[in-house]
């Protein structure tokens, strides 16, 4: 009876370990995730301005040149067409060559 | 019976050193993550240009017109205007006497005067010209391409300060190298 009782305390003890084995596997494999994302996250810390305002430089040209289309507004669609476009954007979305 | 009272406080023991263990990967796993995300400075570059770009912009145009200070006596564009800028504009390149930017200017300013038929009529510029060269590298990809100087362009309508009010296209090109304290190298 004593002899029986061992052997299934030895079982239990294995499946205790395996699990902990596990458990600690998984754990050691969200934590490298984790670090490996900060890491990502960390790199691309970049400040920008608010994009919804100057995507398209709508806003911030017509606070700039509001006051000049008011003096002279001839070609004001030429000249609008012409300030929202963008040699650094158009170089990088492979357009323009400016 | 004794053995097995004495297998049970053992394996009460190993458990704690197993929680011990887990606990120390845990906290050291946390304290990895926070370093190498704060450890990555913030790249202020981008935001520095626009701020730059701004500040150039409300020099070269005022209210609508350009500034009286490109013109010279005779109405014609000042070409000593790139000497003159600093003082114009009340702005400065001076930066941290640090990582030998003493030696080279970390940023760069021009200004492109068009008509409006493109025709380039005016220009002017200054600081480290050879920053403009990484304005107009367009591969992101490029493993290397944080660390090259970030530029922005702004664009701005206005007109001229005779009466005919001449129609003025200006380009600005603002370039910031400062790498060292803006990336992880």
């Amino acid at each position: 009876m004593l002899r029986f009782s061992l052997i299934n305390s030895k079982k239990a003890q294995v499946a205790e370990t395996m699990t902990w084995v596990v458990a600690t596997i998984i754990i050691i494999f969200l934590i490298l995730s984790s670090i490996y994302i900060a890491s990502l996250l960390g790199e691309n810390k970049n400040l920008k301005t608010n994009k919804i305002e100057t995507s398209s430089n709508y806003n911030w040209v017509e606070n700039k040149s509001k006051n000049a289309f008011e003096l002279n507004s001839e070609n004001r669609a030429e000249v609008v067409l012409w300030l929202n476009e963008n040699s650094l954007e158009d170089l990088n979305s492979g357009g323009g060559n400016d | 019976m004794s053995n097995l009272f004495r297998n049970k406080i053992g394996g009460d023991k190993v458990i704690s050193v197993y929680w011990f263990a887990i606990i120390v990967i845990v906290a050291g796993g946390v304290i990895a993550m926070v370093y190498t995300f704060y450890s990555s400075p913030y790249d202020v570059r981008e935001l520095e240009g626009e701020v730059l770009a701004n500040k150039v912009a409300d020099c070269v145009s005022f209210q609508g017109k350009l500034n009286e200070e490109l013109f010279d006596i005779e109405g014609n564009f000042n070409l000593k205007f790139s000497e003159d800028f600093f003082e114009v504009c009340g702005l400065n390149f001076e930066t941290e006497n640090e990582n030998g930017w003493e030696e080279s200017e970390q940023f760069f300013v021009e200004g492109v005067f068009y008509d409006l038929d493109e025709n380039e009529i005016f220009g002017f510029s200054k600081g480290n010209l050879n920053l403009k060269a990484d304005c107009f590298i367009p591969d992101k990809k490029r493993k290397d391409y944080e660390k090259l100087s970030k530029c922005v362009e702004k664009r701005i309508y206005s007109v001229g300060i005779s009466e005919g009010e001449e129609q003025y296209l200006i380009k600005i090109l603002v370039g910031v190298d400062k790498a060292e304290k803006n990336v992880k190298i």
